[in-house]
């Protein structure tokens, strides 16, 4: 068990700030110096406001220009294609039993050689994510053995009934001619193993995550 | 000149005189916006029409078309009559502003753009200004909501501690003018700004600084401007006496602030920055005409305002009282004096 021990706080270093919150006793007793003091104070702080009005602003200008977003943003799903075309996914599952908050619901069925969806035995002939119980952790991803699911880039998901936020595999799947079915910078590690860091060449935290004890 | 040809006149200064403040008030919500959001750095309205500039139009064919509210528990008569009471006395302030000396349209001269140079000009002003409190009280009175209240009863505190400051410091322009005439008063600040009474010699520039600060600062407090907006305190009172108000009942007070907001500046402009008189009496500048350099004069004015909200913080309500009566009141006082002795020395110096 810790005992609380509470320290005194570090007497501030520096310049005194002017003390704003006054009492009505201390206003009576207050000097000339003290509210020259104050006078002062609301003197810089308009310089300090003049100064902001010329400075480019931080937001942007939502809808015409976007904000960049980083290499490894987790937004809304895609479920990838091979590049003859087929779904990559099996229909295993595994991204429904990971997820953290049932947002996933699939329902596999087998391929037939008149009608091959994937490269495996089985394809997912229903698959539904509910964006407003997905927390976008990413767990499906990890969980994928095929590199099926990604959560790609768009976050603009909003919309005015409830209903139209269970996607359905037609929204979710990347179309045909997509090429970079990938997340931004990252790369295949079943395609391309030679682009794949060997994993002395990672950064430590990921080593001590792969020489995990399961 | 005939009486008809007199109201004809009469009739003209008032229509371009109201269209073009009402045009300045619906687009200054916009500038003040784009203003405070440059402060902020963010970039304000930005989405009807270029750089926003049709927001005044969208804001109010949103006012008129939204349900006009009355609470079940309201003063019906009160509740109504309290919007109407706002914007009348701010628009009647604007009919004893002198805009400018000389107004022509097509040729034909109207005589000053001035509606009324009435000859207690300034004890007009405070007597609709004085009138404009009972609209916040009303309506704080008859909404029926505990937050409207506080606010009405703040709004009239405040603006009665401040209107008493307001009157002092004007009281030393009238000394040295000797006339309630706002005309005169602008017309005795002819010449260059030297001769304004911010910084007059005549009264040796002390007395005219201290008075356009207390002029400013009562301004501020009288129009409910931060950091004096007790009255509608957003973090505190939702919205303070407008809390109820919807629809165009709304836009009434709305209107009503940014007028009051308008005539402050046209006020400080007339008794201290020598109304619609050029900086310098020289060719370049006496050639625009004099309409223009007040409304030069005035927007100056307002970007200060407008500047003064994007850095103060809101007043604490003792902190206020207390500044008013104990700061404000006095130095206004010892202002007085001050500007008598000044005015007395510089009579007999024969300055």
């Amino acid at each position: 068990m810790h005992e609380a021990v509470f320290k005194p706080l570090p007497k501030q270093a520096g310049r005194q700030g002017v003390k704003v919150h006054l009492t009505a006793r201390q206003i009576k007793t207050m000097g000339w110096t003290k509210s020259l003091q104050i006078s002062w104070a609301i003197v810089k702080g308009m310089f300090m406001t003049w100064r902001h009005l010329f400075r480019r602003p931080t937001t942007f200008n939502y809808p015409n220009r976007k904000r960049a977003q980083a290499p490894r943003f987790r937004g809304i799903h895609r479920l990838q294609r091979h590049d003859d075309g087929l779904e990559r996914c099996v229909g295993c599952g595994l991204c429904a039993v990971v997820c953290p908050s049932d947002a996933i619901y699939l329902e596999a069925r087998e391929n037939t050689p008149e009608r091959r969806v994937s490269h495996g035995e089985r394809y997912a002939s229903l698959y539904q994510i509910d964006m407003l119980r997905c927390i976008f952790c990413g767990f499906c991803e990890e969980a994928c053995p095929e590199d099926a699911i990604i959560l790609g880039a768009d976050w603009e998901a909003a919309s005015v009934d409830r209903r139209d936020f269970v996607y359905a595999k037609s929204r979710l799947l990347a179309p045909l001619e997509q090429k970079d079915r990938f997340r931004r910078g990252m790369t295949w590690p079943d395609e391309s193993p030679e682009t794949t860091p060997a994993s002395t060449d990672l950064p430590e935290y990921y080593q001590k995550l792969q020489n995990k004890p399961a | 000149m005939t009486e008809l040809s007199l109201a004809i006149y009469a009739a003209v200064r008032i229509g371009v005189i109201f269209s073009a403040v009402m045009t300045v008030v619906a687009f200054l919500p916009w500038i003040e916006r784009k203003l405070i959001g440059r402060f902020q750095q963010r970039f304000g309205p930005y989405r009807v029409g270029p750089h926003g500039i049709l927001q005044p139009i969208a804001d109010s064919i949103k006012l008129v078309f939204k349900e006009d509210i009355i609470p079940n528990n309201a003063d019906r008569v009160l509740f109504v009559l309290a919007p109407t009471l706002a914007l009348i006395t701010a628009v009647m302030n604007l009919a004893v502003i002198p805009f400018g000396p000389t107004f022509e349209l097509f040729g034909i001269s109207f005589g000053a753009v001035q509606v009324a140079d009435v000859n207690v000009g300034i004890l007009y002003i405070f007597g609709f200004a004085s009138l404009g409190v009972y609209s916040l009280f009303l309506a704080g009175w008859s909404s029926g909501n505990k937050y409207s209240l506080l606010g009405g009863l703040r709004s009239s505190a405040q603006m009665f501690s401040y209107e008493l400051s307001l009157g002092l410091s004007v009281v030393t322009v009238l000394m040295a003018v000797g006339d309630f005439k706002l005309s005169e008063i602008v017309l005795s600040q002819e010449g260059g700004f030297w001769n304004w009474w911010i910084v007059s010699p005549k009264w040796f520039v002390i007395p005219g600084l201290l008075g356009f600060f207390l002029l400013l600062v009562s301004a501020f407090a009288e129009t409910n401007r931060l950091p004096f907006d007790l009255p509608e305190a957003e973090t505190e009172l939702v919205a303070g006496y407008h809390t109820e108000y919807s629809s165009m009942k709304f836009a009434m007070f709305f209107m009503a602030e940014y007028i009051n907001m308008i005539v402050a500046s046209s006020i400080v402009t007339t008794l201290f920055l020598g109304g619609w008189h050029a900086p310098l009496p020289y060719e370049p500048f006496v050639l625009a005409p004099g309409w223009m350099w007040f409304a030069a004069k005035v927007f100056v004015l307002l970007f200060l305002f407008i500047w003064v909200r994007a850095t103060l913080p809101r007043f604490r309500y003792d902190q206020l009282m207390n500044f008013g009566w104990k700061f404000m009141l006095p130095l206004a006082l010892f202002n007085i004096f001050l500007a008598a002795c000044c005015l007395l020395l510089a009579d007999r110096f024969a300055l």
